[in-house]
């Protein structure tokens, strides 16, 4: 095995799993973590007796630039609160929770207010914050202030301003933890947010609420309460709501004992098939599952059994992660088998239906020569059980964070290019750039064909892989909450209007970037020409940083017919009433101007939806569109 | 631009004092050998063996610092000058692409007065820039995946255009840097591009994308043609007065020592990855590629096969004169007038600079490399010479990934010439029958007539698919006699055994000039692809014998009082007798029935680093030790006594040609276990008993230029 290799795999696993927003529901498909359950919103039997400004809607759109507008469609799947009637109300679940994890999208409209009360008490504001630099505790993501003599004390802002567009969906990850109390009732654990992402980005993380926040049920604290939307302050919808609540007490391993063997391997040889009983150098029982008992060095294998008592009848999950072979077995049945390392950051997993009652769990371990101190590492979850350690701390010394630290670059008074290889999901481009802006709007770019590959707001820029060693970091864009596009060219001849849109450049086409420059405006001006045609293209920040905005001029008119642009792509693409285009069901907005949309038409062609806008070849035709999110 | 003045005025003046410090360093051990008798040396031999060592380089020789003076040019700490490029300017500032991306105007670099240089940036935001030239108001530099021109517009000193000169494919391997250009006579450039990695070994050559393992030449209108393929790490690429290309090739894979090629169009130099793109139909290289077989022959062997196949004009001898040959410059304006167009040629893994001659021989470069400057602070990668302001080289240093010798990890130094001549071999060029060496200054004619004084010895490298190679086929040249010029400035050796193809040694003991200085370096190679025809000396014309009285003469290779003491490498079973056995066993000893104590496995980190930086065992238990090399380079692993690091990897960087037969390991009682030196991917296991004396010990890598940064604690405990 070579010892560099995984370190440095490692750190590109950090790298490509960020996702864009369309992509954050997919995540919850993958089986890291048992299946969420999703709130039925084909009617409102999950809520107590809703207010009429609570309905159901098929859809939603909201003018991005109308204060307080919003239009429900016919329909069911989203929740909407129009804010109409005479006394528009909060609306709270049928449950109560207490231990909660709790995912969904939101749409906000222009300058509306609401919020999400955990336990109906601490409540998390939900805001349009679009474009506010410095957010407070009243913006979107901030857990609001509470009351004492009449003045609002406490509040936390979010460490970042997460906010996008009002009209688009937005995507909260909450992790909250209930208040601990003892058997007298005394809370002697304050309530929790693990965790918060907003958008991609996480916003709080590990923050006590020492008291419930402004407008709360009730100030008296309790392990349980219901999960409640304000409803009072503006329009607001939400759909996809997932949650979890962890109510049971978790798994414990119990009579574990171990067999310990000293062994060599030679290579190729499966390591778990070759324990012997010749090579068993010691047993015994152990109060847990920390190799605290066995020598931790060398070539050894470890054999621990134990038993476990399932209270809840139900799917469960196991997660094991070792830097060396394994076999996790449930009641004799193989779960998981390992027979060569592949890296403790690699884990696996294996979900099994337990019923009530006692079962067996055998783990077996087996450590190669390695350097570093071993891992053994085993999870579970279960229903309404968190997932949680099975093993001692002392047998997973390793961090799961990432390894190297951040070095950030961010743009303070002018734009700033960075050159680089970029991860895209079709291939490595790697003649791109990164361009970040003091306004905190970036893209990246392919400089060998003038595709715009991403856009993020927030941080610019890790150059911590690019800058150490031999520089073998790809472009480490700040982009949880990026808009991946497609690495296909943004250009490309169709023989009609028909053709299919091509993934790269095509043979017939010659591009060539000349130069490129930051204008007066700090706008980033690109100079290419296309089979003989010269363009500029100016690409910026737009609306004080809100949107982003890019206009291609052809300077010098070549042999060029039967050019195309397609601005976007995507599942879906519909015009709205306000004139803008939405794509993938309003996961960003595109604003046309108006000779360009006078041009522009959506096609249905390989499997998705396309605007596209053919490329005029005479002199000074502009084609100019803005990206709203 | 900020930066912090306290800072700098700190840095200058830390370098100050340790400049200080190797003056005082080096004139106690001048009076120290001007005064001892041979019985204080031999005891403060066995007293200090690192002392010894030292005085056998430094302390009867001449002095560096005589000559050039190397000074650190302080720098801001946000300005991280990990040099890839370097460019003087007309008005006398100096440009510094780094590998950030970046590149720095540097005004007043000569400090004139003292004064700090001050730093502005021009430009950011690029990949890996790894050369720099200034041309017609521009500055040109290659990214890993561009070449980029550069302009300040409105004259505030900043790039305000980024224009795209030529991008060529790159698949996205890290490893694929590019590096230049340089300029033809015709304003046309050249650039060369390195091979990524792939499978089965992660270090093996491959060209992912077209024109990797390749150099090409582009047009300022961005034309490209490619040139020559056969490149594998070509880090330094140069245009000599001539318009001759050169380029300056790293050990890898098929490239058994680090070498200078003179490239033409249509070239092959080694490396095979570029050839596949040779059917391409812009491809102007016409070869068998069946031809091109892994075995353990010489280079020279496949080229008499394979008339594309370049042979290099002069080897950079691996580990001897450097480990990584990056930068090559041409001194045409005799910055330091002795070597007018002599080529400095930059090391990384040593921080120094070389320098070579060149001659044409049947039309075909060829030439010595010889030490020129040591001790610089980081791996040496460019190069810049500036003579209207002064006799000064400036040099770019970066070893971030590699690591080097010399205590930092980037930064821009200036070697300042005195003026003053040293006593050196000026150049060595081929006769019909040996070597004439030319001199800086006339030779002390008496000293110089004794040809037991020269020692000449040749070999060669493999060509193989495997990483690097082992010196090979080591023959000495025995030198039957010499000439000495009228003006004493010129020695002719007349040598037997002269081969076609070998790097020759030639390496000179105690020569003086006739003014009684002595030599600053001893030793030179010189690649003698082609042997001139012409006349050979007559033998009434040279001496044969020594006159009476003359110094016995030391040579630094197999001595003849013990031959086989250090067996050919390739002798399968000379490694194992090299040292004493009991300091490397790689077979369980009988006697351990019961197996050992506690297996300890060690491996590598890229960047001359172990895999560990501590290691706990018991005192007087049995330990089996497992060394990976997951690297791409060679390394040993060495056990020494505590605090002896130090002293164990100077000794093993001074053994010379030899150093490679001992596997790196001096003869000392410091060195307690080693393994041998161990090959990328491979592994060796060693068995050894702790020593009962728990302390500090220390384990190293002595391979040349390592043990600075690769080494670790070896705690023993009661």
């Amino acid at each position: 095995m070579n010892s560099s290799m995984p370190k440095t795999q490692f750190c590109i696993l950090f790298v490509v799993l960020f996702l864009s927003p369309g992509l954050f529901s997919a995540l919850q498909a993958q089986t890291n973590e048992l299946p969420f359950t999703e709130m039925e919103l084909t009617n409102l039997d999950s809520f107590q007796e809703p207010s009429e400004n609570w309905q159901l809607a098929g859809d939603v759109f909201m003018d991005t630039y109308q204060d307080l507008h919003v239009e429900a469609l016919d329909g069911s799947g989203v929740l909407v609160n129009t804010a109409e009637g005479d006394e528009p109300q909060d609306i709270y679940t049928s449950w109560e929770h207490g231990d909660l994890d709790l995912s969904f999208h939101f749409m906000m409209a222009k300058e509306s207010n609401s919020g999400i009360y955990l336990q109906g008490r601490y409540e998390i504001q939900l805001f349009d914050s679009w474009g506010v630099n410095t957010p407070k505790f009243s913006d979107l993501g901030g857990i609001y202030q509470w009351w004492e003599d009449g003045r609002g004390v406490g509040g936390t802002a979010p460490n970042v301003n997460a906010a996008l567009a009002p009209g688009v969906w937005q995507y909260i990850e909450i992790k909250f933890r209930a208040p601990d109390f003892n058997e007298q009732g005394q809370k002697i654990a304050n309530a929790r947010l693990e965790e918060v992402i907003l958008n991609g980005k996480v916003i709080h993380a590990d923050l006590e609420l020492i008291h419930p926040t402004g407008g709360a049920i009730s100030n008296e604290e309790a392990p349980q309460g219901p999960l409640r939307i304000q409803g009072d302050h503006g329009p607001v919808a939400i759909k996809n709501i997932r949650y979890k609540r962890y109510d049971n007490p978790q798994l414990d391993l119990t009579d574990i004992t171990y067999r310990y063997y000293e062994m060599g391997l030679d290579e190729g040889e499966n390591p778990v098939s070759i324990i012997a009983s010749s090579n068993l150098k010691a047993e015994g029982t152990a109060v847990e599952l920390s190799l605290d008992d066995v020598q931790r060095t060398g070539e050894f294998a470890i054999v621990y059994e134990s038993t476990v008592d399932v209270a809840e009848t139900g799917t469960y999950l196991f997660e094991l992660r070792t830097d060396g072979g394994n076999r996790f077995e449930i009641d004799g049945n193989q779960l998981i088998e390992n027979g060569a390392d592949n890296g403790w950051w690699n884990p696996d997993r294996a979900e099994v239906d337990l019923s009530e009652g006692t079962h067996t769990v055998t783990i077996t371990y087996f450590r190669g020569e390695d350097g570093d101190a071993p891992v053994l590492s085993l999870m579970a979850e279960g229903p309404g059980i968190q997932k949680h350690a099975l093993h001692a701390p002392s047998a997973f010394p390793r961090n799961l964070q990432s390894v190297n630290l951040p070095k950030r670059i961010d743009p303070e008074d002018k734009p700033v290019v960075m050159h680089g290889f970029l991860d895209m999901p079709d291939r490595v481009h790697p003649h791109s750039a990164a361009v970040g802006f003091p306004d905190d709007i970036h893209f990246g770019i392919d400089l060998n064909n003038g595709t715009l590959m991403k856009l993020w707001k927030g941080g610019f820029l890790d150059v911590s892989t690019m800058w150490v060693g031999r520089g073998g970091g790809n472009l480490s864009l700040n982009e949880e909450a990026a808009l991946t596009f497609s690495g296909a060219p943004s250009m490309a001849f169709l023989d009609s209007r028909d053709a299919v849109w091509p993934d790269s450049l095509q043979e017939n086409v010659a591009f060539d970037l000349n130069s490129y420059r930051f204008g007066d405006e700090n706008q980033l001006i690109l100079n290419y020409q296309l089979n003989g045609s010269s363009f500029e293209d100016h690409l910026s920040p737009d609306n004080d940083g809100r949107e982003f905005m890019r206009t291609i001029r052809l300077t010098q008119s070549g042999p060029v017919n039967n050019l195309y642009l397609r601005i976007a792509a995507g599942d879906n693409i519909t015009e709205l009433l306000n004139g803008l285009f939405q794509v993938n069901d309003k996961t960003y907005l595109v604003n046309l101007s108006e000779s360009t949309k006078r041009e522009s038409w959506i096609r249905r062609s390989g499997g998705v939806q396309e605007l596209l806008v053919p490329v005029s070849n005479s002199e000074n035709a502009e084609i100019s569109y803005s990206y709203v999110w | 631009m900020s930066g912090n003045p306290m800072n700098t005025f700190k840095n200058l003046r830390m370098y100050n004092r340790i400049t200080e410090m190797n003056r005082m360093l080096n004139l106690s051990l001048k009076q120290l050998f001007a005064t001892s008798f041979v019985s204080s040396m031999l005891l403060l031999i066995c007293a200090n063996p690192a002392i010894a060592q030292q005085s056998a380089s430094a302390g009867e020789r001449a002095n560096q610092n005589d000559y050039y003076q190397i000074t650190t040019l302080p720098a801001p700490d946000d300005v991280v000058l990990e040099v890839g490029g370097l460019a003087l300017l007309p008005n006398g500032k100096l440009a510094a692409a780094t590998r950030r991306g970046e590149i720095w105007v540097i005004s007043n670099p000569e400090m004139i007065n003292g004064r700090v240089p001050t730093y502005t940036k021009f430009a950011e935001g690029m990949y890996e820039n790894l050369g720099l030239e200034y041309k017609d108001g521009s500055l040109y530099t290659s990214q890993r995946g561009e070449l980029t021109k550069l302009t300040d517009t409105n004259g505030d000193d900043i790039t305000d255009l980024y224009e795209r000169v030529y991008a060529w494919p790159v698949s996205g391997h890290y490893h694929e840097y590019s590096y230049g250009p340089a300029f033809l006579p015709n304003g046309d450039m050249v650039v060369t591009g390195n091979v990524a990695f792939g499978n089965p070994k992660w270090w093996e050559a491959q060209s992912h994308a077209p024109w990797r393992g390749w150099m090409m030449i582009i047009t300022p209108d961005g034309e490209m043609r490619p040139f020559a393929t056969g490149m594998r790490s070509p880090s330094g690429v140069m245009v000599n007065d001539e318009g001759d290309i050169f380029y300056s090739e790293n050990q890898g894979d098929w490239i058994g020592s680090g070498f200078i090629t003179h490239v033409e169009e249509g070239d092959f130099t080694g490396n095979p990855a570029g050839l596949k793109w040779a059917d391409h139909p812009m491809s102007p290289v016409d070869i068998d590629t069946s031809m091109i077989v892994d075995s353990e022959q010489p280079m020279y062997e496949t080229a008499k096969k394979v008339p594309a196949m370049k042979l290099p004009a002069v080897w950079v001898p691996h580990t001897l004169m450097g480990t990584s040959t990056t930068g090559m410059i041409q001194d045409t304006a005799g910055v330091i007038s002795p070597f007018k167009d002599h080529y400095y040629v930059a090391d990384q893994g040593h921080a120094r600079v070389n320098r070579a001659t060149m001659e044409k021989v049947d039309g075909e470069y060829q030439g010595a490399i010889f030490p020129f400057i040591y001790g610089l602070d980081s791996g040496a990668l460019r190069m810049a010479l500036d003579k209207s302001r002064g006799q000064t080289m400036y040099v770019g240093l970066t070893d971030r990934g590699w690591s080097s010798t010399g205590e930092k990890n980037y930064g821009l130094q200036r070697v300042d010439w005195t003026g003053k001549i040293p006593f050196e071999m000026k150049t060595i060029t081929a006769t019909p029958d040996g070597f004439n060496i030319e001199f800086t200054h006339p030779v002390d004619k008496e000293i110089a007539a004794d040809p037991s004084l020269y020692n000449v010895t040749s070999f060669t490298y493999m060509y193989r698919y495997e990483y690097g190679s082992p010196i090979i086929n080591r023959e000495d040249a025995p030198v039957k006699g010499l000439q000495i010029s009228d003006d004493g400035k010129t020695v002719r050796l007349v040598v037997d055994n002269l081969r076609k193809y070998y790097i020759h040694e030639v390496k000179i003991g105690e020569l003086e000039s006739a003014s009684g200085t002595q030599l600053l370096h001893d030793v030179g190679y010189y690649t003698l692809n082609n042997i001139p025809s012409g006349v050979s000396l007559s033998q009434s014309d040279w001496t044969a014998t020594a006159p009476s009285g003359s110094p016995s003469v030391e040579s630094s290779i197999e001595t003849p009082d013990s031959p086989g003491a250090y067996p050919s490498v390739l002798d399968e079973q000379g490694d194992e007798a090299a040292a004493p056995a009991t300091k490397r066993v790689v077979v369980m000893p009988d006697s351990w029935e019961d197996g050992a104590d506690q297996t300890i496995e060690l491996g590598t980190v890229p960047g001359l680093k172990y895999s560990k930086d501590k290691i706990e065992v018991k005192a007087g238990s049995r330990v089996r030790f497992i060394f990976n090399n997951s690297d791409d380079m060679l390394h040993n692993m060495v056990i020494v006594k505590p605090e002896t690091a130090d002293p164990v990897g100077r000794q093993a960087m001074n053994l010379g040609l030899q150093g490679e037969d001992m596997e790196y390991i001096p003869e000392t009682d410091d060195v307690l276990y080693h393994t041998n030196v161990v090959l990328p991917g491979r592994s060796e296991t060693i068995y050894f008993t702790v020593p009962d004396e728990p302390g500090t010990y220390q384990y190293v890598c002595t391979f040349p230029g390592h043990y600075i940064s690769m080494r670790g604690t070896l705690v023993v405990t009661g």
